[in-house]
């Protein structure tokens, strides 16, 4: 998950291993963090540039308002699928799963209002820092768990 | 009784008080800043005790008293009762809630925060930090207990212990 100013607020990552699911806690290193985002931003743009529907678009490159224009939702290789939902307050989800998974936009909402729940409504929680609530891991994992 | 705030307003906005209390007002002086909560907790419970008797008679006694409010008084305040009732018979009284509504999306950071090697290791001062800061959030409804009783006609005195979150338990002493 990241945040508006790009912090890196919490990370997860699932590989399918056959029919169950592992979770792996991975350091990903401060390049892949910027990779990555890098990528999701000139999507983003992209995406909404090239949107036929749209008359108005701005210009390649101009940061465009959370939830303004069109906005893409997952991409998938032959190894892994990557899902992302970015919200209205600038907080973006990246999920990262086997390709066979379906539309995850209804698991990504779900893991919004579980943060919305245990990380915005703790009052030991500063906004901006890295998330470390329990609550918040333990429910996520638990949800994610339904979800394999 | 009439109109509806979001909870989610309500929740917010006593968190904010707290931790502005905490913080910025009485940031050197945790007492102090306690203190003024309490307060604004008492006169809370004064005003609520007032809306939710309107239409009851006098209490006989203070157990009465104690079972409105942890019957009555709790589940308009946080849709539940009071788990566990237990009292010595001499005015004190101990108020168990197993899943205290303001604590549920409490949680503390399960690691050391700092990895800073040239200081001790901060595990336990980190959780005693947290455990600290989580009990001024429980100020606030000690005093609303104490307003409500003293509105009552009971004068006490209430302390809070958290066990286990989001279990909490409220003690009252009822000044003789």
């Amino acid at each position: 998950m990241v945040d508006r100013k790009n912090a890196i607020l919490w990370r997860i990552r699932d590989q399918p291993i056959t029919i169950s699911t592992d979770w792996i806690w991975e350091q990903w290193s401060y390049d892949d963090h910027k990779l990555m985002f890098g990528l999701l931003f000139s999507l983003k743009s992209f995406t909404a540039k090239m949107d036929p529907t749209n008359v108005e678009k701005g210009n390649l490159g101009v940061p465009q308002l959370p939830g303004q224009g069109c906005s893409f939702h997952s991409f998938q290789t032959n190894t892994y699928k990557l899902s992302f939902m970015e919200s209205p307050s600038g907080i973006k989800i990246i999920l990262v799963t086997h390709p066979k998974t379906g539309d995850l936009r209804e698991s990504l909402k779900h893991i919004y209002n579980l943060y919305v729940e245990y990380v915005t409504k703790n009052p030991l929680y500063t906004p901006g820092t890295p998330i470390r609530c329990e609550l918040f891991n333990t429910s996520v994992d638990q949800y994610v768990r339904t979800l394999a | 009784m009439g109109r509806e705030v979001s909870e989610s307003c309500v929740d917010s906005l006593v968190i904010e008080m707290v931790s502005a209390y905490c913080n910025r007002f009485y940031a050197t002086k945790p007492e102090l800043a306690a203190r003024r909560i309490e307060a604004i907790g008492y006169l809370v419970g004064h005003q609520l005790s007032e809306r939710y008797t309107i239409e009851r008679p006098r209490f006989s006694d203070h157990l009465e008293a104690i079972k409105f409010i942890c019957k009555d008084f709790w589940s308009e305040l946080f849709k539940k009762q009071i788990d566990n009732l237990k009292t010595n018979h001499r005015g004190t009284f101990v108020l168990q809630d197993n899943r205290f509504r303001w604590l549920t999306h409490v949680s503390i950071d399960p690691s050391p925060a700092n990895t800073d090697i040239s200081e001790e290791p901060s595990l336990a001062t980190a959780e005693g930090k947290a455990a600290q800061a989580t009990s001024m959030h429980l100020y606030f409804p000690c005093g609303i207990i104490r307003g409500a009783l003293s509105n009552l006609g009971i004068p006490c005195a209430v302390s809070a212990e958290i066990s286990n979150l989001p279990a909490c338990s409220f003690v009252v002493r009822i000044k003789a």
